[in-house]
């Protein structure tokens, strides 16, 4: 059987699968940055924490990052409002890829962490550089060009991953994809189109963090080599 | 999947088909092949011990029985259901089929054996009379992605609001839940799942808005077995053996039953 592409039926839907773009970039966004906070909290407390903050957290860690995010997000939108929160499907799904992204944050942040060895602290006491020096020119700096490539990847991942939204109600990319494929039955033409849209997404995130990494943080690789 | 499905008939057709099975050949080959649906609870699905159960299956059982033969169920999706008959896989199809001039050009149906009612299913918090006031910008349809009815539903309803989930099941806790106002489908299929909230005051607007008929498929011009299936199942419908049978797995009754007729 022969079957002929007709791009014309996807392409009349390009606004519409675009709105659903930047509503999957909204949804990596929040979840990328709120995650990034919460996981140097957690990173800060496995480190330097107590012994019970330290073990929460690593409890934490343990549960979200073995369950899979599909599963968190519908704990979130389907039992929660048995107990009274009824989460809109945009918060459930954002919530749920924030509180999943914490966990993977917190290690790679954790991570940085390790990476500052005490050679260095000493050199930097031995320089006669106070806390504060310390931390802006030694720490940060070291840590920053030791997690910036694995947390650019992860938001690579989260712009993806914004996808489960499609099974919780979201209308992100995914979800309006199905949607035009549903009824002018063109599914492969859509998805094609729809592939190219994630692929131009991933590639401007990954540029765009590659170009802060590099004048901010001093960091190489990546795609700007 | 409706102009593949098209597509695919026209194909079969014109490819000269395999000669079906008369019914002297089913009765003395002692077994009737019968596609019915592996993943369509409570309609037919697999059980825990790995057997297909349900409606399709129950029934099926009882039409092998009149015929005085064991029966042979096949599993076949949506899809290869008109196709499997065509080409001699399955004496007879069962699974949902719904009644359609296209599907009638290709195949025969026997006389309905249960309805496909595309009805809401809402709650008492909604005061609706019919389907059609459901048009309104504070009413919130909740609906499967990849549904035949929601493009339908957005031309019929533009004002109200939709929701696409996954599952049936989705559907009814999201309406349950308050995320969502009614479901206008084939609620039949949806029921089963709203005994999971028994707190909720269910309501189902009763007003249709199409009644489709499901038959069994039969090879076209197989006319002795249709003969025989049509007067079997008459039998069935007449002792009440197919809504009871229809209560037996959905949990409620048929919304539309089908009014046995003596004469086809």
């Amino acid at each position: 059987m022969n079957y002929t592409f007709q791009f014309g039926q996807a392409f009349m839907h390009l606004p519409y699968l675009l709105g659903g773009a930047l509503l999957s970039l909204q949804i990596a966004f929040i979840a990328f940055w709120g995650g990034a906070a919460m996981g140097l909290f957690g990173a800060f407390g496995i480190v330097y924490g107590r012994p019970w903050l330290r073990h929460t957290i690593q409890a934490y860690i343990t549960f979200f990052t073995n369950t899979p995010a599909v599963v968190q997000i519908f704990f979130l939108f389907y039992a929660l409002p048995e107990v009274g929160i009824v989460l809109s499907s945009m918060t459930a799904v954002t919530l749920g890829l924030m509180l999943n992204s914490a966990a993977y944050l917190a290690e790679i942040q954790r991570a940085g962490f390790l990476s500052v060895r005490q050679s260095e602290l000493d050199a930097a006491l031995t320089l006669g550089m106070n806390r504060l020096q310390t931390l802006r020119y030694v720490i940060v700096p070291h840590i920053a060009r030791a997690i910036y490539p694995p947390l650019s990847s992860f938001f690579v991942w989260l712009v993806l991953g914004s996808s489960i939204g499609a099974l919780y109600g979201v209308e992100e990319l995914t979800g309006r994809a199905l949607n035009v494929a549903t009824s002018n039955l063109r599914t492969i033409e859509i998805f094609l189109i729809v592939a190219v849209i994630y692929i131009a997404l991933t590639l401007a995130a990954s540029l765009s963090l590659g170009l802060v990494g590099r004048h901010v943080f001093r960091v190489k690789g990546g795609l700007l080599r | 999947m409706k102009r593949l499905l098209q597509a695919s008939l026209i194909i079969l057709a014109s490819m000269g088909v395999a000669d079906a099975r008369s019914l002297d050949d089913i009765i003395s080959s002692g077994t009737l092949r019968v596609g019915v649906n592996p993943n369509f609870p409570p309609m037919s699905s697999y059980s825990t011990d790995n057997k297909l159960e349900g409606f399709d299956v129950d029934i099926a059982g009882k039409l092998a029985e009149a015929l005085g033969v064991t029966v042979e169920l096949v599993p076949t999706e949506s899809q290869q259901r008109v196709p499997f008959l065509v080409s001699d896989r399955i004496d007879i199809s069962m699974g949902a089929l719904t009644r359609t001039v296209e599907r009638e050009k290709v195949i025969d149906f026997t006389v309905p054996l249960h309805t496909e009612a595309m009805a809401t299913l809402t709650t008492e918090n909604v005061t609706a009379k019919s389907w059609k006031d459901l048009n309104s910008a504070d009413i919130t349809l909740v609906n499967m992605r990849g549904n035949w009815s929601v493009d339908f539903l957005k031309e019929k309803l533009p004002d109200a609001n939709v929701l696409l989930v996954d599952t049936i099941a989705d559907t009814v806790r999201s309406v349950a839940q308050g995320r969502g106002d009614a479901i206008i489908e084939n609620i039949d299929f949806f029921m089963k799942f709203t005994e999971n909230y028994p707190d909720v005051k269910w309501r189902v607007i009763e007003d249709t808005v199409f009644v489709a008929f499901c038959g069994i498929g039969v090879s076209q011009g197989n006319d002795d077995l249709l003969r025989v299936l049509n007067v079997a199942m008459y039998d069935l419908h007449s002792s009440n053996t197919v809504n009871d049978t229809w209560r037996k797995w959905y949990g409620a009754d048929m919304l539309k039953p089908v009014v046995p007729q003596p004469f086809f």
